[in-house]
């Protein structure tokens, strides 16, 4: 042990001295970085490890911490995790002065590396320590993604010391990303929606939190390829296709909810009159005055368009061409 | 010449070193009296199990349009955990929702921890969409629609006189069943 910390120091030394050679005008900023590192070589490791934290930390304490041991991070049989490796301490630094049995009056005990959503806690620095051991190919996308540059912490979304981690649960999820994305909790209580507040789906099962290359970070490259998951009906390919559809999902639906069946974004005939001209077909609403009897309008009642048109995302039948088969 | 070759194995010795005291980041703490006595690891078998029961006091299609709960009367649920977890990093979790109602779900995953890990879950999701539909078709919902005896066809709906008489409720609807299993492992350990 002694040797390494010897061959540690030989080596800083040497390349310190590799730089001043090569890089003279760096010596100045080397030299307070130096001031720095030995300011956090101060910080000693702790003589008994968790020992050390739980004499205080237990579930009495202002921040109880046992229930880290019904998780995963707690298992020394996997050498990768917290506990096979300098146990609390693998995150949270050294223990330092923070864990003197007591402190002298008027003092604050020295402060431990706060993981949290609020200050003191640094989300960049509580993130790194968590991505040196979490990187996998479902976080290649995190730097520079949205959740990245608004500064969300790990544990603004995950709880470390809880037996459950209410974000990796499909039912309890959403109440973990409603605390801000509160416009699309309220998309969710509409009549028409996915059924995420029925616990069928999570906001995971579209959407990549950690990050990814598609916008509103889907899950897949596209927003079609996503909606394709679950409505792989919709994909094709049709012998007659509705060019929307493969172009993209959004140009009629909300992903969300809506006050319109279907998720649509506007009401039919409203919606397919946006592409679809009246001329050669009645595709306008007519009212009680233009029909027999003066009933309401086929044109505004059960599916509008869709009534004649049912097969709007695509038909394979010979004579499908105006989807209506 | 002699001077840049110096620094040239200097370099060299340099990164050789960071990169032996490198490999071994946390072998210079002194873990010998680290005891972790207070550690209360999780071993062996725990969970828990949900029962209920429920009474619906009417029909109603909206309010279970992803729970199957649409028809007036009695319904039982029930949902539940287990887990096992062992010194050697195996583990066993098995979690069941909603059994009772048309929204099942079951789930369960087991293996060794950073070695590798099997998951099997198996769930429904029914969409009701409407109950108060009518056709004249028979056979709705099967891959054959035909149309009543004595059906009178015309070019305008006042025109088809065994419209009303052959109007059928039918109730529109999904169900899909999601499979899905899989193994994940690690090359190396």
């Amino acid at each position: 042990m002694h040797d390494k910390a010897m061959l540690r120091r030989c080596a800083a030394f040497t390349g310190s001295l590799v730089m001043a050679l090569c890089m003279p005008g760096t010596v100045a900023d080397s030299r307070a970085q130096t001031d720095s590192d030995e300011a956090e070589v101060t910080r000693q490791y702790s003589d008994r490890g968790a020992d050390t934290c739980l004499k205080c930390h237990d579930e009495d304490s202002e921040f109880p911490v046992l229930s880290i041991f019904k998780t995963k991070h707690a298992q020394l049989a996997d050498k990768r995790t917290p506990f096979a490796q300098l146990q609390c301490e693998t995150c949270h630094g050294p223990v330092g002065e923070h864990g003197v049995r007591k402190v002298k009056k008027g003092e604050e005990r020295q402060p431990m590396l706060y993981f949290g959503a609020r200050p003191p806690a640094d989300p960049r620095e509580e993130n790194t320590i968590c991505l040196d051991c979490h990187r996998d190919r479902h976080r290649l996308a995190w730097h520079g993604s949205a959740h990245e540059t608004a500064d969300v912490a790990c544990s603004s979304c995950h709880k470390i010391h809880a037996m459950r981690d209410h974000v990796l649960t499909r039912r309890e999820q959403p109440n973990v990303c409603y605390r801000c994305h509160t416009e699309t909790r309220a998309a969710f209580y509409r009549p028409y929606a996915h059924p995420v507040r029925f616990g069928q789906l999570a906001c995971s099962d579209c959407h990549a939190p950690h990050g990814s290359i598609a916008t509103g970070l889907l899950a897949k490259p596209t927003l079609n390829q996503t909606c394709y998951t679950c409505h792989a009906e919709k994909r094709g390919p049709f012998l007659w296709e509705h060019a929307p559809v493969p172009e993209d999902c959004a140009l009629c639906h909300v992903p969300h909810g809506s006050v319109h069946p279907g998720l649509l974004n506007k009401r039919p005939p409203l919606l397919c009159q946006q592409c679809h001209s009246q001329l050669g077909h009645p595709s306008v609403a007519r009212g009680p005055s233009g029909l027999a009897g003066g009933t309401a309008s086929g044109f505004l009642l059960g599916g509008s368009c869709l009534n004649c048109h049912s097969q709007v995302h695509g038909s394979n039948h010979p004579s499908g061409v105006n989807l209506m088969r | 010449m002699k001077l840049a070759h110096l620094g040239l194995q200097v370099t060299v010795l340099s990164v050789m070193l960071l990169a032996v005291a490198g490999a071994d980041e946390h072998t210079d703490v002194d873990t010998s009296n680290w005891r972790c006595k207070f550690c209360e690891f999780e071993k062996g078998f725990s969970g828990h199990v949900e029962i209920g029961a429920g009474y619906l006091s009417d029909d109603a299609f909206k309010f279970g349009e992803y729970t199957g709960l649409v028809d007036e009367g009695g319904f039982a649920i029930a949902s539940g955990e287990a887990r096992y977890r062992d010194e050697d990093a195996n583990f066993f979790d098995l979690s069941a929702y909603d059994l009772g109602l048309d929204s099942r779900a079951l789930a369960t995953a087991g293996g060794s921890q950073g070695t590798y890990r099997l998951h099997l879950r198996y769930d429904e999701l029914p969409h009701n969409v409407s109950d108060s539909g009518r056709t004249p078709f028979a056979g709705a919902g099967g891959n054959d629609l035909t149309l009543p005896a004595g059906w009178v066809d015309a070019g305008t709906t006042a025109g088809m006189t065994e419209l009303s008489a052959s109007l059928r409720t039918v109730e529109l609807a999904t169900e899909r069943k999601r499979r899905t299993t899989g193994r994940a492992g690690r090359l190396r350990h």
